[in-house]
């Protein structure tokens, strides 16, 4: 533990945590003060594993927040540091952030093949939770492609590992590929209901919102469209409120 | 505390003088925690949380104030992994600089 410098400093932890913890909720201002409060901490410290722990929180934090290439730029660093000192662990789950990242940036090939490989040695090493994201992030890449039976198959599989593991932000976003990955769109709103309900139970407000405005856009699809548009409406109000741009949602 | 911890919850029981048994204790929780802090890493987050709950009493029990920060450290970090934002908050004791802080102070 922290005594024998096998798990890093606390204080920097706490601080990734934290950071991560408000990423999550959409409280980015803060999600970003502890995260570089705990950059600047780990750099004090000199202790390379609190270095990467708290670069990987920050690339998070940037994933989140959707500004892709600091996210990209914070997960080189953070996978150069882990690489050169073998942090092995580290390295499985600052991958996922980096192929997440490259594939937002237009780096498909490079970012799948990251995550491919996370998953694959989530699944070699027992990691279920660097198997459930790698997965889910895949899926999302697969929508994104018009590829829907992979992007099914594999939210399928991150939904399975959530369950059983409690990952509720994995399955919130499997939740939400499988809607997308429908051809039905009655499933498609039954997914998105689903996945929109677990976010606001979790707090996760960034993700909620995205769903939000894709059940507006089915509502709207399956004849609905007043309410859909109230509904993309709501979602542009979140979006606003947490500082993400509000373009690019599927307009009604 | 309850449930079997690195199966030695008889030896504690046995141990002859007080500071033999709390010495013991911090180290059953130490166990803990670093099991705690395994199975974060892996994704079994029900055990983990379980084993930083047992920590987290024995550091209770012994009044040992940095015991019971790390269990809470480790909750903390299961609940980040596992994507329960609103969980990390209430771990780490308030979600303000000043918790972080604190870690530095005991860490």
């Amino acid at each position: 533990m922290g005594r024998n410098g096998m798990m890093g400093h606390r204080a920097v932890w706490a601080y990734s945590y934290l950071a991560i913890a408000n990423g999550l909720m959409g409280n980015f201002d803060a999600a970003m003060e502890a995260a570089g409060d705990g950059t600047v901490l780990a750099r004090e410290r000199g202790r390379v594993l609190d270095q990467v722990h708290a670069r990987w929180a920050s690339a998070l934090v940037q994933l989140y927040a959707e500004n892709f290439e600091a996210a990209e730029d914070d997960a080189r660093n953070a996978a150069d540091l882990a690489e050169a000192h073998e942090f092995a662990w580290i390295s499985t789950m600052i991958g996922i952030a980096q192929g997440n990242a490259l594939s937002r940036l237009g780096g498909l090939d490079e970012g799948i093949t990251l995550l491919e490989e996370s998953a694959s040695v989530g699944e070699s090493t027992g990691m279920p939770v660097a198997v459930a994201w790698a997965k889910v992030y895949l899926s999302e890449i697969m929508t994104a492609c018009g590829q829907n039976e992979n992007a099914r198959t594999l939210a399928q599989k991150s939904l399975m590992l959530s369950r059983k593991h409690g990952f509720k932000a994995v399955q919130v976003m499997s939740l939400q590929m499988l809607g997308r990955a429908q051809h039905r769109l009655k499933e498609s709103k039954g997914f998105f209901e689903e996945a929109f309900g677990l976010s606001v139970e979790h707090s996760l407000r960034p993700r909620g919102a995205q769903i939000k405005a894709e059940l507006g856009w089915i509502v709207s699809e399956m004849g609905g469209r007043g309410h859909g548009r109230e509904l993309v409406s709501e979602a542009n109000v979140m979006r606003k409120e947490i500082g993400i741009p509000v373009f690019g949602l599927p307009d009604v | 505390m309850g449930g079997p911890i690195f199966g030695s919850r008889g030896g504690l029981d046995d141990a002859g003088s007080l500071d033999h048994e709390i010495g013991d204790l911090e180290r059953v929780a130490r166990v803990n925690l670093h099991r705690s802090y395994a199975r974060s890493m892996t994704g079994h987050h029900q055990q983990g949380l379980v084993d930083a709950d047992r920590a987290h009493g024995i550091g209770q029990q012994l009044g040992r104030r940095p015991l019971t920060a790390e269990a809470n450290l480790a909750k903390a970090q299961h609940f980040a992994f596992a994507g329960q934002p609103a969980q990390v908050g209430l771990s780490l004791d308030g979600t303000s600089r000043s918790s972080a802080m604190r870690w530095g102070a005991t860490g």
